[in-house]
């Protein structure tokens, strides 16, 4: 029997995306939507918009350097500028700029309808980037701008592949199948359980299709392997992968408790006393383990590092499983 | 065991840690205060109390969506406030379910109502079982809400937000023995009220 019930998977992700923009809002501290935590579904490429009122005629390019601070600071900062455009049934996708590491890959991409009036907003809802060599850039997670009913900044972002090892130069082909297009009279309503029926976004297909060059800076991969005990559960630290934008650790459990079917670690990555905020949490089942990712890296990852979770959240049919902790791993890194 | 790939830089020292600690109330407070200077830091104390806090405002309103609402709007609150937040002896939860109350009365409900029998869970205990959850459900909250205003928010805070009763005093004003009693009588009297009088009555 509930007393004061849980929200329904619908309403969470209404108050998650309510929240999420006002995070996400660009002041005072402006912050890219970037990675997510695993539990919060998969990213609304489109949806998750961040609402920012700007005249007409304003250039979209210029709107890239007010949206976002920390990592994707200092991907936009380092990008190349690329400023390829083309037109599919009078909708422009310009792929503005493009940023890579061995961590994750960014690009910047504009999208305009030439025509005008067709849309209450304009989206980007994903594509599909390989390189020479045929590797597939996953894609982890993106941000929509809307600059007016017609036009948005968006950035996207893509698992560099080869575990951290890859670096220099490359040629890449970035594939837009369509984007996305919201009614200028959306049809869609909130049924008394929370569930939507309708979807006030279409489609618009293209393809749109950039090739383009681009030099992969490289990171620095440590595998110190170190352990820490609490709660009858050891967290081990199996690698961590240093990048100028991101810091990604690979943790793996031993000892959870049965009934949860993802593990989040509640965790703060401290390189020499600066704190690293963690921006995302990609778990395994049970002690497989997770992927914990920061806002923020370094450009050099030599000195001493703190990695401490200070609670285990496992998601279940039950409910939320908690663990606490705190797990701390140290070392320093020559 | 240290390994080494390409690029890679070895590692100096490792240390094994080994802690058997219980709960600390400070994860709360760090989170706040390290989010005061960086935003991305409220996420997590978003994530770890977002449910209880929609808990606490589904006792307080009528349906699940204005639950949603309000939940949304505590933290929208909270986090263009967390620059002034300041550790104090009740903490973050206190706080935060502060603000949801102080939300849930300016929604306008500044009494429970007799809201809507909650949407069960999705099991296979079929459609009498599910019937018999909302029933008992339901009269759950008539009680509740039949208590007297400050039993009843003592009651609310414990049970749906599972606040320790410091915190319960914080949001209510009151002193921690003060919030003990209330849970203590709401439970009092909500036991007599379910009380099953022997046949003959």
């Amino acid at each position: 029997m509930a007393f004061g019930s849980d929200p329904t998977p619908a309403q969470l992700a209404s108050i998650d995306r309510r929240v999420s923009a006002v995070m996400e809002a660009p002041h005072p501290a402006a912050r890219q939507v970037g990675h997510r935590r695993r539990r919060w579904g998969m990213v609304l490429l489109a949806a998750a918009a961040l609402v920012v009122l700007v005249g007409a005629g304003t250039s979209l390019f210029s709107l890239y350097g007010a949206i976002g601070s920390g990592g994707y600071r200092v991907a936009w900062d380092r990008s190349t500028k690329l400023g390829l455009s083309q037109v599919h049934d009078g909708y422009r996708v310009t792929l503005e700029a493009a940023y890579a590491d061995a961590a994750q890959t960014m690009l910047a991409i504009s999208i305009q309808d030439t025509v005008g009036g067709r849309s209450s907003q304009v989206g980007f809802y994903g594509g599909d980037l390989t390189d020479e060599a045929g590797r597939v850039y996953t894609t982890l997670s993106g941000g929509s701008t809307p600059a007016d009913s017609s036009s948005s900044v968006n950035t996207a972002w893509f698992e560099t592949p080869g575990d951290g090892a890859l670096s220099g130069n490359h040629h890449f082909v970035f594939n837009v199948p369509d984007v996305g297009v919201r009614q200028v009279n959306p049809s869609f309503s909130i049924l008394p359980d929370g569930t939507w029926t309708g979807d006030p976004w279409d489609r618009v297909a293209g393809p749109w299709r950039f090739e383009f060059d681009l030099a992969i800076a490289p990171g620095t991969l440590l595998s110190p392997a170190g352990a820490a005990a609490a709660n009858g559960v050891t967290a081990t630290l199996k690698s961590i992968l240093v990048t100028p934008t991101t810091v990604r650790l690979k943790m793996t459990y031993a000892g959870l408790p049965d009934g949860a079917g993802s593990w989040t670690a509640i965790a703060t990555v401290l390189h020499d006393g600066k704190r690293l905020a963690v921006g995302s949490s990609m778990g395994g089942p049970g002690a497989a383990g997770e992927v914990i990712s920061t806002v923020m890296g370094t450009d050099n990852a030599s000195g001493s590092w703190v990695i401490r979770i200070d609670e285990l959240v496992g998601d279940g049919p039950q409910g939320q499983t908690r663990l606490a902790g705190p797990w701390e791993i140290r070392f320093v890194a020559p | 065991m240290t390994n080494r790939t390409k690029g890679t830089a070895g590692v100096e020292q490792l240390e094994y840690i080994t802690c058997e600690t219980t709960r600390s109330l400070d994860l709360d407070d760090e989170l706040a205060l390290a989010a005061r200077d960086d935003r991305a830091a409220f996420e997590p104390l978003y994530v770890r109390h977002r449910n209880a806090v929609y808990r606490y405002l589904r006792t307080r309103t009528t349906s699940g969506d204005d639950a949603a609402d309000l939940t949304a709007l505590t933290f929208e609150r909270a986090f263009v406030a967390i620059s002034r937040y300041r550790p104090g002896d009740a903490g973050v939860r206190a706080w935060l379910f502060g603000i949801a109350r102080n939300a849930s009365i300016d929604h306008g409900r500044r009494r429970l109502a007799a809201p809507a029998p909650d949407r069960p869970p999705d099991h296979d205990d079929g459609p009498e079982a599910r019937i018999v959850a909302d029933e008992a459900a339901a009269e759950l909250r008539q009680r509740v809400a039949a208590l007297p205003t400050d039993q009843r928010d003592a009651i609310v805070l414990r049970f749906a937000a599972g606040l320790t009763a410091r915190e319960i005093g914080a949001v209510l004003g009151k002193t921690e023995a003060a919030s003990q009693k209330l849970v203590s009588r709401g439970l009092a009297v909500l036991k007599e009220a379910y009380c099953v009088c022997p046949t003959g009555r």
